[in-house]
């Protein structure tokens, strides 16, 4: 994760005012769009008629070809990384899951281990090592 | 008084660089510059719109070419939304790759963990169960004779079949 990688995104938090607050609303619903995306596009088309001057109309299509081409692109890796979203999210879900069950067969088997070895030891010194001895002698028997 | 509409967004930082610039036009008297330019925003969407329809069906060349404009603004516009849309969704997956990398590694440390410990508690059972047998005179221990009469009950009542007699 880097901003080598992405560009920075600012985040930024905008009031509206109590009197564009029903204009604002109606407009998101009519154009299906979210409250967050309203706020995104109003802003910028606020910002196009501040800040851009009027362009002839071979420039305004250039630019308006450009826009769609721009946005199927975006459509397109939005559409991807959401899917990929989803995928991951049942990743991390599964492996989470996998990766709690480990650690509880992990804590049970180093218990067992120990209980074993315990056992060993008190057979061991119950018979004067005798046990072990044998022990060891049918495994290297069996090996 | 309402409560404060309070809505956050995400910009793309060269998208809000240019809407800051906008917002300068705003003036020292005004309050909340970016309130102000929503609201030119949508008084500008607005009329574009009723512009739009009032063009309909217009061929002249001089409309055609309202027209380009009127498309290139919306255009331009949805694209600042896009872009950020897009962006943070590929930095979500970025960052749930990188989790399911990490997450990949520590199943794999854990395998590796478990066999070794498997292995060493199969040796060490075999080793107890010969040394057990051993201490015992070499006969089947208490824990085999319960686990053998178990698993005979569980075969009985699996096979509908009854005790029969001693």
């Amino acid at each position: 994760m880097s901003d080598y990688v992405f560009p920075r995104l600012e985040r930024v938090r905008v009031t509206v005012p109590e009197h564009l607050r029903e204009r604002f609303r109606a407009l998101v619903e009519e154009k299906g769009w979210t409250v967050e995306e309203g706020v995104k596009i109003l802003l910028a088309y606020g910002a196009d008629r501040m800040t851009v001057s009027s362009m002839g109309p071979d420039a305004a299509h250039n630019e308006w070809s450009a826009a769609r081409a721009e946005l199927a692109v975006l459509r397109h890796r939005a559409y991807i990384a959401d899917e990929a979203i989803r995928s991951l999210r049942l990743n991390v879900t599964g492996l989470e899951a996998s990766n709690r069950q480990f650690q509880r067969s992990l804590a049970d088997q180093r218990a067992r281990r120990d209980r074993l070895r315990e056992e060993l030891r008190r057979l061991d010194d119950g018979d004067g090592g005798t046990a072990q001895a044998r022990a060891g002698h049918r495994d290297r028997a069996a090996g | 008084m309402a409560a404060p509409w309070v809505i956050e967004v995400e910009l793309v930082d060269e998208d809000w660089g240019a809407i800051r610039r906008a917002m300068d036009a705003a003036g020292p008297d005004v309050r909340d510059a970016m309130a102000w330019l929503l609201e030119r925003g949508l008084d500008a969407f607005v009329a574009d719109e009723a512009e739009w329809k009032a063009l309909d069906g217009q061929t002249t060349d001089e409309a055609e070419a309202r027209k380009q404009e009127l498309k290139r603004r919306e255009a331009q516009a949805l694209l600042v939304s896009m872009r950020a849309r897009t962006i943070a969704a590929e930095k979500v997956m970025a960052e749930l790759g990188q989790t399911v990398h990490e997450l990949g590694a520590e199943l794999y440390a854990n395998r590796r963990a478990m066999r070794p410990l498997r292995e060493e508690n199969a040796a060490l059972a075999a080793r107890l169960a010969v040394a057990s047998g051993a201490g015992n005179g070499g006969g089947p221990s208490p824990g085999d004779a319960a686990t053998h009469r178990g698993v005979v009950g569980w075969l009985r009542r699996v096979l509908g079949v009854s005790e029969g007699p001693r």
